[in-house]
């Protein structure tokens, strides 16, 4: 397996698509559940949590950068293996699919749950399924351009629903807040852990790296990708906390969703159904980035087509889907997809750092020394 | 290409044959509840009301009220719904309303199934009836020629629009509800006229009603929940100190005792604080800027000791009204104000439990601090 | 026109010389039983000629007057001296049998004599064309009303004089092979982008057809994606917004005997901006523009959200409509679904016959259809009045799609659109238009992205697609275009700013 990865040039993408495809990927469905967990931890003080967070994200983004500014144009999959051999690097990789896979299978596991509590209570699991799967397929059959693509024109189609955070807005108490400061800090930092899965996502940099054209401005929109979701996130949760008294909060399982419940405009009574179908614009990029990371991955290690694997994938999530869709069992795989995530995403980039830059150091040396 | 379009075929052929399972909900097969009574009556069942719309091309009568009984709301709706062709659907209830006897052994299981019903809208408003909800709703079937529901719910919206009484959704409700140290209200409407009509605002304790004060007082708890604006203030002033600033040509025919002021709020707000931790010390200014729209007596109040004197005087009154509004809901052991809340922003830990404040809540202080403002006259002063 | 003959590299044996009666029996033979071809033969001199020409494609005045006149005057007959001593310009000389023929077809005179080894021929074309009229697909209000003809000589003269400049280039192709047809590549040289140019010039050339039938056929044929919906290629009869687009570093492609020229690359916003927008203030070209973009998304939206609304999400219905709603729906026997689609059905019927019929009757029928069956179909309960609105505001809203084409697609998208919300509701409806997106930007047009310049995303090409800003601001080309020449003046010039009272 080779460790560079040789991208045609006219596959690459602009760097600042990074900003859009960071965005995406971390909001997805798990900022509709977010302040529950977070406030439960937390409490009033949820969004010192967030911030704490966020400043650990962005540490986590420094560190991938430094690993892959120490190869020429690889990937996780291809450093790995450089690190730790052709069996071990690609037992590692394999997991690192895996935790894509299970990551899609508790988003997509999520969307039909809620289109379920929300909009059709009657309506079975496999026609979503069916309905989502067919528009992965067809995104990911144009390649990274067309997924790209999807990712930053469903961002801007999306983001309109903020706007109807106002109403909810100017509903809040701001007594919810108060008294500041109250939580300890293990708290807040337990509060930080619950984002982890809202914040999740941002590693398919580790992935798409080789694609971008110009790498030197690789940094600022993703950092700035990184912001924007926490910006989202932390209007999320401040208003749920102003909105909600804090004793319906720990019980309200979407709750981001359920302050949609309350706008209403005079051509549509109800936009919490609105918003919630609305929601696919912001979960299908999040769906299509992720079965792109599993069949590119799975090409770049074995080599199979990734339309092979496309095809044989969504079949088996539909499979997955059908068997799947009850409520206990999507908040069990979200925790633990939370749980394996926290591990692979947000401390495994700190014990590849120091060995790859060991390894580096000691390769240079070698090579100084024979030459 | 012709990969794709084949699995498009199949997914498309996949989708259609699995249709069957998203039930439709057809506007005209429905029957849409628009107000909702719900009453205890013997041995614990519970009797919704519902005002339901139902389009019938065969019916021209529109709304129409179906009851049922069960143990249960939901079962309640299902034994009302095999007294209709319809389906009952209550994804557009704009109004739920309680009987008072309902309200006493608590309120919260009812709301607790709305909510838990995505479909349910949180704009619903909540009302309480002086008798039982079915005799409102009956009444105003009797006694008005326009839909029941929608008389209903627009007396009440209206009257919130106007900032006349507060107001009171499903989710204010259980915001105040869940709110430690924050007591819900409702507005109270009353049979006791040809038709229903506003009579009270009925106080609460948790989900439990405990008692309720006067309409006038709605106003005064509305400043509490938000700044108000447009909304229509009555005062009775008693015309002794202003004998000297009546307008000369009319002084000799004057000889009465009290004035009456109606005057529009442009701005009217409050603030709360606590000065005494230990000694429960609170304190409550209120502002009111005002425009005044009618006088009954001839006050010439172009003149500065007049319009000082006037404020003054408005202001001793709603000083007074507050104060007793206050020691109302004190009796009660209600508290629609929220000092609670005060309390526990500026208590070490920040936490305070219902049980707690129902026991602190009667021996609090309040000092109610009005400002008063005569911003305007009219165009005639 | 046709100062240059080509030179043919693979020469045929030459037939010349040869008896006079010999080539004649020849010529006949190669034209059985037509008898246009007429052969003349003169005896001047002492030395045979023979004339000959397909009767209606020349002018005989012209060959009266100006061939055969002074041909009978000359003294000595031979090639050259024919050449030389008749007054018509752009005389030519061949040899071979298949050039003779090919040449006979388009209006060529031919003159030869005999025991020469060359004959001489003179385009002497008659060719019938409309006069040039107004644009009857495209009407415009404001502009220029002129529009093109079959003719593609009369295209190219107003053409040539709409771009008065050296740098315009009218590349010819001849396409076809049993009947071949003349196509020219219109561009400006200094401006397009080569890479445009080679692939137009290679998909037109690699055509492999033996007969051109008509502009919208041949865009078909070079397009990028054939199983698509959208139109990938504009296709114009204005020769304003031809002349504009070409001057913008685009590509023009004019097909003989067709008043339709293809311009290329087409973007989605190119379909959905008139040449009206220049022409308007910039403040109202812009309303226009957004206003249109506005319609195509209720076209498409509007519909399908009654479906959903009243088959799924009565509680998205504000209170106060879902009264009137409910009333007349109660009368309808059928579900939304079947309503809608029923109602559309009749609207595409209406507008299919009115196009069909002549223009005096088609009038009729809009009014018998909108106003009588209209009212018609309300009373006999087949649909509610609200959906009469709706679907009438959305058939509306299409037809403001400056091209046919693509307000013909908006409308037939509406159908599977409505399916769909009639099958699942909103979320049918949100599938529906996530599936347009993918698939719109899968699309592309001369190898260039179809949602261009909103993906690949270019900031300054959005002040021409999106709005239209005064034109001190449009002081560039298309970006995504990559021309030669990106800019179309200097900013500095254009955009001076001056403190107050200076």
């Amino acid at each position: 397996m080779e460790i560079n990865v040789k991208i045609k040039e006219n596959l690459r993408i602009q760097a600042f698509y990074l900003f859009f495809i960071i965005t995406s990927i971390q909001i997805g469905v798990g900022i509709m559940g977010a302040p529950m967990y977070i406030f439960t931890e937390a409490q009033q003080d949820s969004w010192i949590s967030i911030i704490i967070a966020f400043g650990y994200l962005l540490l986590v983004l420094f560190v991938m950068f430094r690993i892959l500014d120490q190869y020429e144009n690889a990937d996780i999959l291809g450093i790995q293996v450089d690190i730790f051999g052709n069996w071990l690097g690609k037992i590692l990789g394999t997991f690192y699919i895996i935790y894509f896979a299970a990551a899609l299978l508790s988003v997509i596991l999520t969307y039909i749950d809620v289109v379920q509590v929300f909009i059709f209570p009657e309506i079975s699991s496999l026609i979503i399924g069916v309905l989502l799967i067919s528009l992965i397929i067809y995104c990911i059959y144009g390649g990274l351009r067309v997924i790209v693509g999807v990712v930053f024109i469903f961002f801007f189609s999306a983001h309109w629903l903020l706007f109807l955070l106002y109403e909810p807005a100017i509903r809040m108490e701001l007594d919810h807040f108060q008294p500041f400061f109250q939580a300890s800090f293990p708290d807040l930092l337990k509060g930080a852990r619950a984002t982890s899965y809202s914040f999740a996502g941002f590693e398919i940099l580790l992935l798409i790296y080789p694609f971008i054209q110009n790498k030197e401005r690789a940094k600022f929109p993703t950092y700035f990708g990184a912001f924007w979701s926490f910006g989202l996130l932390l209007i999320g949760t401040v208003i749920s906390i102003g909105y909600f008294s804090a004793k319906q909060l720990k019980e309200l399982e979407w709750a981001v969703l359920s302050l949609f419940k309350i706008v209403s405009l005079p051509f549509v009574e109800r936009f919490d159904y609105i918003v919630v179908a609305e929601w696919m614009m912001v979960a299908l990029p999040n769906m299509i980035l992720l079965m792109w990371a599993i069949t590119y991955g799975i090409k770049r290690m074995y080599k199979v087509p990734q339309k092979k694997t496309l095809i044989i994938t969504s079949f088996i999530y539909l499979i997955l889907i059908a068997l799947m869709s009850s409520h206990n069992i999507v908040i069990k795989l979200t925790e633990l997809v939370s749980k394996i995530g926290f591990w692979i995403v947000y401390v495994y980039p700190f014990i590849l750092l120091p060995i790859v830059l060991l390894k580096k150091r000691w390769q240079r040396k070698k090579e100084s020394e024979s030459g | 290409m012709r990969n794709i379009l084949k699995l498009v075929v199949l997914s498309l052929l996949l989708i259609t044959s699995l249709t069957g399972c998203v039930q439709t909900k057809s506007i005209e097969d429905l029957a849409i509840i628009n107000t909702r009574g719900v009453d205890i009556i013997e041995d614990n069942k519970i009797e919704t009301t519902l005002v339901i719309y139902k389009f019938d091309s065969q019916n021209q009568e529109l709304s129409s009220i179906v009851s049922g009984e069960g143990r249960t709301i939901k079962g309640a709706r299902k034994n009302a719904n095999y007294k209709t062709s319809f389906k009952l659907t209550p994804g557009q209830i704009r109004l739920e309303m309680f009987g008072k006897e309902t309200a006493k052994k608590g309120l919260l299981s009812y709301i607790d199934t709305q909510i838990r019903d995505a479909r349910v809208s949180d704009t619903m408003y909540l009302a309480l009836s002086e008798t039982t909800a079915k005799d409102v709703i009956i009444q105003t079937q009797e006694g008005s020629s326009v839909h029941v529901g929608k008389y209903l719910y627009e007396l009440i919206e209206q009257n919130v629009k106007d900032n006349i009484i507060p107001r009171v959704t499903l989710h204010d409700f259980l915001q105040t509800y869940y709110d430690n140290g924050h007591d819900p209200y409702l507005p109270v409407l009353s049979t006791a006229t040809k038709s229903p009509t506003l009579s009270a605002i009925a106080l609460f304790q948790d989900d439990k009603y405990v008692g309720q004060v006067p309409l006038s007082d709605a106003l005064l708890i509305n400043v509490f929940n938000k700044s108000i604006e447009n909304a229509t203030l009555e005062v009775q002033l008693p015309m002794q100190p202003f004998k000297k600033y009546l307008k000369s040509e009319r002084l000799d025919e004057n000889d009465e005792d009290t004035a009456h002021a109606l005057m529009k709020v442009l701005r009217g707000n409050s603030k709360s604080k606590i000065t005494n931790q230990q000694n429960m010390q609170f304190q409550t200014e209120i502002t009111f800027n005002v425009t005044m729209l009618e006088l009954s007596e001839e006050i010439d109040l172009k003149k500065p000791k007049a319009k000082e004197i006037f404020e003054e005087e408005v202001k001793k009154i709603f000083k007074k009204q507050y104060e007793q509004l206050f020691k109302n809901s004190q009796e009660l052991n209600s508290d629609p104000f929220g000092y609670g809340t005060i309390y526990r922003i500026n208590k070490h830990g920040g936490k305070l439990t219902d049980k707690e404040w129902r026991e602190k809540f009667p021996d609090i202080n309040v000092d109610f601090k009005i400002d008063f403002t005569l911003k305007g006259h009219g165009t005639t002063p | 026109m046709r100062k240059s003959r080509r030179h043919r590299n693979t020469q045929t044996k030459s037939i010349f010389p040869i008896k006079i009666d010999k080539f004649e029996k020849l010529l006949k033979d190669k034209f059985e039983n037509n008898p246009d071809l007429i052969f003349s033969t003169f005896d001047i001199g002492g030395k045979k000629v023979c004339v000959f020409y397909l009767s209606y494609q020349v002018k005989t005045d012209r060959l009266d007057n100006f061939l055969l006149k002074p041909l009978l005057n000359i003294s000595e007959l031979n090639t050259p001296n024919v050449l030389n001593e008749i007054p018509i310009g752009g005389g030519s000389t061949t040899d071979t049998l298949e050039e003779i023929l090919e040449d006979l077809l388009i209006g060529n005179v031919f003159v030869y004599v005999e025991g020469e080894d060359k004959a001489v021929f003179y385009l002497l074309v008659r060719k019938e064309s409309r006069d040039l009229s107004k644009a009857e697909n495209e009407s415009v209000v404001l502009g220029p009303q002129i529009a093109f003809s079959e003719s593609l000589i009369t295209n190219l003269n107003v053409i040539r004089w709409s771009i008065r400049s050296t740098d315009l280039v009218l590349e010819k192709l001849m396409i076809g092979k049993r009947a071949k047809t003349e196509v020219r590549i219109i561009y400006m040289k200094s401006i397009v982008n080569d890479k445009h140019i080679n692939t137009m010039r290679q998909r037109l050339q690699d055509l492999d057809l033996d007969k051109v039938d008509d502009t919208h056929v041949l865009a078909q044929l070079i397009e990028d994606s054939s199983s698509t919906i959208f139109p990938q290629y504009y296709l114009t009869e204005l020769v304003d917004r031809f002349s504009y687009t070409v001057s913008q570093g685009r590509i023009g492609v004019l097909v003989d005997n067709n008043p339709q020229a293809i311009l290329a690359p087409s973007t989605i916003f190119s379909f959905l901006e008139s040449t009206e927008d220049m022409y308007m203030r910039w403040n109202a070209g812009s309303f226009l523009r957004i206003l249109r973009f506005i319609a195509m998304f209720i076209s498409i939206i509007l519909t399908p959200l009654y479906v959903a609304a009243v088959t799924y999400h009565y509680e998205l219905i504000p209170p106060r409509e879902l009264i009137t709603i409910g009333q007349s729906r109660a009368i309808v026997p059928f579900p939304p679904i079947i309503e809608a689609l029923f109602l559309e059905f009749l609207i595409e019927l209406l507008r299919e016959a009115g196009a069909r019929l002549p223009s005096k009757v088609g009038q009729t029928i809009g009014i018998v259809g909108g106003v009588i069956i209209g009212q018609a179909v309300v009373q006999a309960g087949l649909t509610s009045s609200i959906l009469i609105i709706v679907i009438a505001f959305s058939a509306l809203a299409s037809f403001t799609a400056p091209s046919y084409e693509m307000g013909t697609t908006v409308r037939v998208i509406r159908f599977p659109m409505i399916i769909l919300a009639g099958m699942f509701g909103l979320i049918g409806i949100m599938y529906g238009l996530c599936f347009l997106v993918i698939h719109v930007l899968k699309l592309k047009s001369l190898g260039e992205p179809y949602l261009s310049p909103i993906y690949p995303f270019r900031w300054d090409d959005l002040n021409k697609v999106l709005f239209r800003p005064p034109y001190a601001y449009q002081y560039k080309r298309f970006l995504s275009l990559r021309p030669k020449d990106l800019f179309r003046f200097k900013k500095s010039e254009a955009i001076k700013k001056h403190d107050i009272d200076e």
